[in-house]
C-alpha cells in the first residue's frame, strides 16, 4: 500500500530559508507548497485545503502572521500550525512565542534551527 | 520615546496590568527566584534539548549572554538546572531542568495570573486574549539588538 505524503503549506518570505525548509521537508517525504506572502497563501487556500500542517514565518515582510493565523483557524480548523521566527524589530522571541500560542500555534521554532529540530517539530505537531 | 497624552482610564488599565503582574511575584528576597530566572525555567521546560543552550536562550529573551549566564549559574547553585557538556562539541553546554526545577515550575507565579484569565467567561476571555495580543504587537520602542546571536547560519534570517 502506498503511504500518502504529508501535505504541508509553508509561508516564508525569505527565499533562501524557504528553499532550505522545502528541501528538509521533501527529504523527509512530505509534499510542500511554498508561499512567500500571506496573499499568495490565501490564494492557495482558496484552491485547496487538504493540508496536514502549516508552517508560517511570524514576520512576513512588513506584517506579522497574526491575521493569517486567525484566518487559518477558520479555514483549516484543526490543522496544526507551526510558527517559526528569528526575532524581529517589533517583538522579542519570548513575546513572539506567546503571541503564537495565543493565535493557536501548536509549536514555535526559534531560528536558526537544524533539520532535525524542524522535523521533530513537524512530527510532534502531527501527533 | 515621546509619549502622546493618554486617557486616564487607559493609564488606569496599564496600572492594573502592572499591579497584577507585580503582585504575582513574591517579595524580592535574594533567595526568591527572580523574574529572569522564571523565564529561563519556562524556556527550559519547553524547548527541545538541542535548543537548551545559552546561545539560544539569550536571544530568545532579547538579552546578551552575560545576564543569562549569571542567572543560569544561580539556577545551577540552587539545584534547579544542570549543565552538561555536549558529547561531540565541548564548547556547547546543554542545560536541563532538575526534578527540583520541574517542581519549582509548579509554583510559577505566572500561573496565578493565568488562572485569573482562565476564570473569565469564555467570550470575555477571548476578547481579552485578542486585546492583549494587539497591545503586544502595537508600537513599542525598538528592543536593543542582541550581541551574541549564534547558531546555524542557514536558517537564521
Amino acid at each position: 500500500m502506498t503511504q500518502v505524503a504529508t501535505q504541508i503549506l509553508l509561508v516564508e518570505d525569505d527565499p533562501a530559508i524557504s528553499k532550505l525548509i522545502v528541501q528538509f521537508l521533501k527529504g523527509d517525504g512530505a509534499e510542500v507548497i511554498a508561499s512567500s506572502n500571506p496573499e499568495r497563501a490565501r490564494q492557495i487556500l482558496s484552491e485547496r485545503t487538504d493540508f496536514d500542517l502549516v508552517i508560517v514565518d511570524f514576520l512576513l515582510g512588513e506584517v506579522t502572521a497574526v491575521a493569517l493565523m486567525d484566518e487559518l483557524r477558520i479555514i483549516l480548523r484543526d490543522v496544526p500550525v507551526v510558527i517559526i521566527s528569528g526575532g524581529n524589530p517589533m517583538t522579542d522571541l519570548e513575546t513572539t512565542q506567546a503571541i503564537a500560542d495565543l493565535s493557536g500555534a501548536v509549536a514555535f521554532l526559534q531560528k536558526p534551527f537544524r533539520k532535525a529540530e524542524l522535523l521533530d517539530a513537524v512530527a510532534t505537531s502531527l501527533k | 520615546m515621546t509619549l502622546a497624552p493618554v486617557d486616564k482610564t487607559t493609564v488606569a488599565a496599564a496600572i492594573l496590568m502592572e499591579r497584577l503582574i507585580r503582585g504575582a511575584y513574591p517579595a524580592r528576597h535574594s533567595s526568591a527566584i527572580q523574574p529572569l530566572q522564571w523565564s529561563i525555567l519556562r524556556y527550559l521546560a519547553r524547548a527541545p534539548e538541542d535548543q537548551r543552550q545559552l546561545r539560544r536562550i539569550a536571544p530568545f529573551l532579547n538579552l546578551t549572554a552575560a545576564p543569562v549566564a549569571r542567572a543560569l549559574k544561580t539556577l545551577g547553585q540552587r539545584g534547579l538546572a544542570t549543565q552538561r557538556i555536549n558529547d561531540t562539541d565541548s564548547r556547547i553546554r546543554t542545560i536541563t531542568l532538575t526534578p527540583s526545577g520541574v517542581e519549582a515550575l509548579r509554583e510559577d507565579p505566572i500561573i496565578c495570573v493565568a488562572a485569573r484569565i482562565e476564570a473569565l467567561p469564555l467570550t470575555e476571555r477571548d476578547r481579552f486574549i485578542k486585546s492583549i495580543r494587539s497591545i503586544a504587537l502595537g508600537p513599542m520602542p525598538e528592543p536593543e539588538r542582541v550581541d551574541d546571536a549564534g547558531g546555524d547560519p542557514d536558517t537564521s534570517r
